[in-house]
């Protein structure tokens, strides 16, 4: 058993049996080796190489908030850093972190709904498409549709204020949670009322969406829910620009009742689909998806169709949304890209003001295309003041080798990133900060912004034993 | 099977750098809460053994015990044109660790009892004697041949008898019932592939002395053995078409009608993996389809470890397994359909060891076997029986 020695592992470990039973901890290095990694393109270009180096000394699985309460207190008294684990699908490097306790919180796997309230609780160990699962059951959706939904699960999405394919409907995980269940550094059970409009001192529900698991262990989310809407329709339009299509997207997200999806490729990203679907070539082209009553969405329909048009659209039927929707999930262009030794990619979700959008957009792009083979760029995820935008980026470093195409990726990530703040941009608009982005977080939030994080984060977790070094704090 | 075959490779590195779009759909992932039962971190860890960066001991072996070869994830993997299969890598750790003196107490178990009996389940002369009269016809050329699957006579003789009716009731006969048959589902996924390559050469001489032109297997995981996994992996082909029952009974339905008493009467039926994930074969929903049956809901894969093995010798946390995804099936057919105003009248199951889990854990709802309850569902003919 590789083991880290510097600790005294045999008291935690049989502390930690006394806490969750025998079967609910383990300290085997093959249990333990399927925590080395999340999604961040490091970690599997580390997993290529066979690196061992983020592998965790022990892994519990609490089934309830006063089993994680009593793991905390034996990491407290340990001093031995926590890491929370969900479904292991975040893709900035959140969970990486070696010679820590993993908390695998798929045991907290309750759910109960409320058909008053119109909202479900659910144990952060949920899995996300079981969720929607469960719900359609009962003739309710959760809404929250994100490309990781097949692994993620509850905790993880409100730990990186995620958000879903459907957002113009149904929101943002911060719309969506109206109260959790969180467990603090000092062992105490945090349960916020699900009451999400309060005037009772700052949000304190809000404080653990995006935290990563620096300030609390999240065991139970309660989320908005809508009745399964009757219908889901799609329109498609294509534009002779990427600027004109923003214009129409900007339009729209600023209009009543705009889509409950919204995408629009940019002229290089478009290429291929425009081809599959024989539209005029170095157009863009624009999805829209929209959900609810069938009037409702009729009228939704027939409101963005001269929008479209005002901005040279032209419409072009459903086909290239339905052909979206089927490979929704398929990320494997990135995936064969990262399986090359030297290969790297990655989708970099950055958010702006429309008045600084397509300049963040264009500034990304030209960062990246000198240092990579492809980069294909879409908005998504649009509100009445700002909007989203996808770079996603295929590398290739000049020696085909693993620990080369960690370098080139991290040099593409950087120079993105740059790009991105310089143009007034933010770093990240729902993957979270993780380790990937943490070089850029004191960017991010400004001198007294950076200080003020570090201060919450020292006066919650004095002792640094919640996911230390996430998001760059120490 | 050498681990620098660039088909083993291939899923390595493919399985290993995922995604993981693909563990809701895992059974395993969802009833143990084990991050290590993820069909990627399986691929890892046969990785690291195939690279020598694990050593081949007990506690690999344990955790490498985790997929059940239902092949869920490959119906949902994140390569939606090209699917990867994971399981030839967790076969080969398995066989791996088994050459190095690693093999599961499991392992030995099944091949004490194949000593034994021939299967790995019970002895089952009494049962084989049972179906015998319900099959008389003799040996034909071009015929069909009925493999008498171990499962079926040992855990749903009813089912294996109900099945020949039904068969006959469809068109086929005579029926040439073969002699009891295991065709290695367990010692394939757990790692004996000479073994199992031995079983499937017996059952490819039986076919090809009778000269049956038709197989049909009792058992739908023998029908995946058959047809894909003996010709594709082992190199063995079976000279016959290869059927289950019920996309044998599908090509016959014509010859069905109906008569069942209940009108409103609605099923939830419990596919095999082997059916839903492997052969994509959902004949058993369209044929109750067809004769009128509304079909409440599906579950696309079975219980059946611990059904099979009793003294709980797999991991820790898999004895449960079984129980646990059984209470899941009669919750769902318990829950009341969006489509209905009513909960299932009936759990119908197409495999035995299906048949076995969810009537220990479903005291409400009735459970039938697949053959017995469309046979009690149609007009009642000199070889009908009405459906309890």
């Amino acid at each position: 058993m590789a083991f880290p020695q510097h600790r005294n592992e045999a008291e935690i470990l049989d502390q930690l049996a006394g806490a969750v039973g025998r079967d609910a901890v383990s300290a085997q290095r093959s249990v333990r080796m399927a925590y080395i990694r999340g999604t961040w393109p490091v970690e599997l270009k580390c997993a290529q190489l066979g690196d061992p180096s983020a592998l965790p000394a022990l892994v519990v699985w609490p089934g309830s908030a006063q089993e994680v309460s009593a793991v905390v207190d034996i990491a407290r008294q340990h001093h031995f850093p926590l890491i929370p684990y969900g479904g292991g699908s975040g893709i900035v490097g959140g969970t990486r972190l070696a010679g820590g306790i993993v908390i695998d919180c798929k045991r907290l796997d309750g759910i109960t709904l409320n058909e008053t309230n119109q909202t479900v609780s659910a144990g952060s160990g949920v899995n996300g498409w079981h969720l929607e699962e469960w719900l359609n059951q009962r003739g309710y959706t959760c809404g929250h549709f994100p490309q990781s939904m097949n692994s993620a699960c509850v905790g993880g999405l409100v730990a990186t204020a995620s958000i879903g394919t459907f957002s113009g409907r149904y929101g943002k995980m911060d719309d969506l949670l109206v109260g959790l269940e969180a467990v603090l550094p000092n062992g105490k059970i945090f349960r916020s009322k699900p009451i999400p409009r309060r005037s009772a001192g700052p949000n304190l529900t809000q404080l653990f969406v995006g935290s990563e698991g620096a300030f609390g262990i999240i065991t139970q989310a309660d989320l908005r829910v809508w009745p399964k809407p009757e219908t889901r329709e799609w329109t498609v339009y294509t534009f002779p620009s990427t600027s004109l299509g923003l214009s129409a997207v900007r339009a729209i997200a600023q209009s009543d009742g705009p889509p409950a999806l919204v995408r629009l490729y940019d002229e290089a990203e478009s290429v291929g689909r425009i081809r599959h679907f024989g539209y005029p070539e170095g157009h863009c082209l624009l999805i829209l998806g929209f959900e609810g009553r069938a009037d409702t969405v009729r009228w939704q329909k027939a409101q963005v169709d001269p929008v479209c048009r005002l901005h040279q659209g032209t419409f072009r039927g459903e086909e290239a949304a339905l052909h979206w929707f089927r490979y929704r999930f398929d990320t494997s262009a990135m995936l064969r890209y990262n399986q090359k030794p030297g290969g790297a990619a990655d989708a970099l979700e950055v958010a702006a003001p429309w008045d600084r959008l397509e300049a963040v957009w264009r500034a990304m792009r030209a960062a990246l295309e000198p240092l990579s083979d492809q980069v294909h760029c879409h908005f998504s995820h649009v509100y009445p003041t700002e909007g989203s935008v996808y770079v996603i980026f295929y590398t290739q470093a000049s020696e085909a080798a693993p620990r080369a195409a960690i370098e080139r990726y991290q040099a593409c990530v950087q120079a993105a990133m740059e790009a991105c703040l310089a143009e007034g941009g933010s770093i990240s608009h729902h993957h979270g900060i993780g380790r990937g982005k943490q070089p850029w977080m004191e960017a991010e939030l400004g001198p007294a912004g950076w200080d003020l994080l570090g201060a919450l984060k020292q006066a919650i977790d004095p002792e640094d034993i919640l996911n230390p070094g996430v998001m760059g704090l120490v | 099977m050498n681990p620098s075959n660039a088909s083993l490779q291939t899923v390595f590195q493919v399985c290993s750098i995922c995604h993981d779009q693909c563990v809701s759909a895992c059974p395993v992932t969802e009833n143990t809460h084990r991050q290590g039962a993820y069909p990627s971190r399986l691929a890892t860890l046969a990785w690291e053994l195939a690279r020598g960066n694990l050593a081949p001991d007990a506690d690999l072996r344990n955790s490498l015990q985790y997929c059940i070869h239902c092949g869920a994830c490959t119906d949902s993997c994140v390569y939606i044109d090209q699917p990867v299969d994971v399981t030839p890598v967790v076969r080969w750790a398995r066989q791996t660790l088994a050459e190095a003196g690693q093999a599961t107490g499991q392992m030995r178990q099944i091949s004490a009892r194949i000593a034994q009996w021939g299967n790995p389940y019970a002895d089952l002369l009494p049962a084989y004697q049972e179906l015998m009269k319900a099959a008389p016809g003799a040996c034909l050329p071009g015929g069909t041949l009925v493999l008498a699957d171990a499962a079926e006579l040992a855990y749903a003789p009813a089912a294996a008898q109900a099945s020949l009716r039904l068969l006959a009731r469809a068109g086929y006969g005579p029926l040439t019932l073969s002699e009891p048959v295991y065709s290695g589902w367990e010692l394939w996924q757990f790692g004996d592939p000479r073994e199992t390559a031995r079983l499937a050469e017996g059952i490819a001489q039986a076919v090809a002395g009778c000269q049956a032109g038709t197989v049909i297997t009792l058992s739908p995981e023998s029908a995946y053995l058959l047809r894909r996994v003996y010709p594709e992996e082992l190199g063995i082909p079976i000279p016959a078409r290869v059927m289950t029952v019920s996309e044998a009974v599908q090509a016959g339905i014509d010859r069905l009608s109906v008569s069942h008493p209940d009108p409103d009467l609605s099923a939830f039926v419990v596919y095999s993996c082997a059916e839903a994930f492997q052969l994509h074969s959902r004949a058993a929903g369209e044929v109750l389809g067809s004769l009128g049956i509304a079909c409440s809901g599906q579950q696309d894969y079975q219980p059946f470890h611990r059904s099979s093995f009793p003294e709980g010798l797999l991991p820790e946390t898999l004895p449960a397994l079984d129980r646990s995804i059984a209470e899941r099936i009669v919750q769902a057919a318990s829950a009341r359909p969006a489509s209905s105003a009513c909960p299932a009248g009936a759990i119908v199951c197409t495999s035995a060891f299906a048949l076995k889990a969810v009537r220990e854990a479903s005291p409400e709802i009735p459970v039938y076997d697949w053959s017995s309850f469309v046979l009690g569902c149609c007009t009642p003919g000199p070889a009908g029986e009405k459906r309890n």
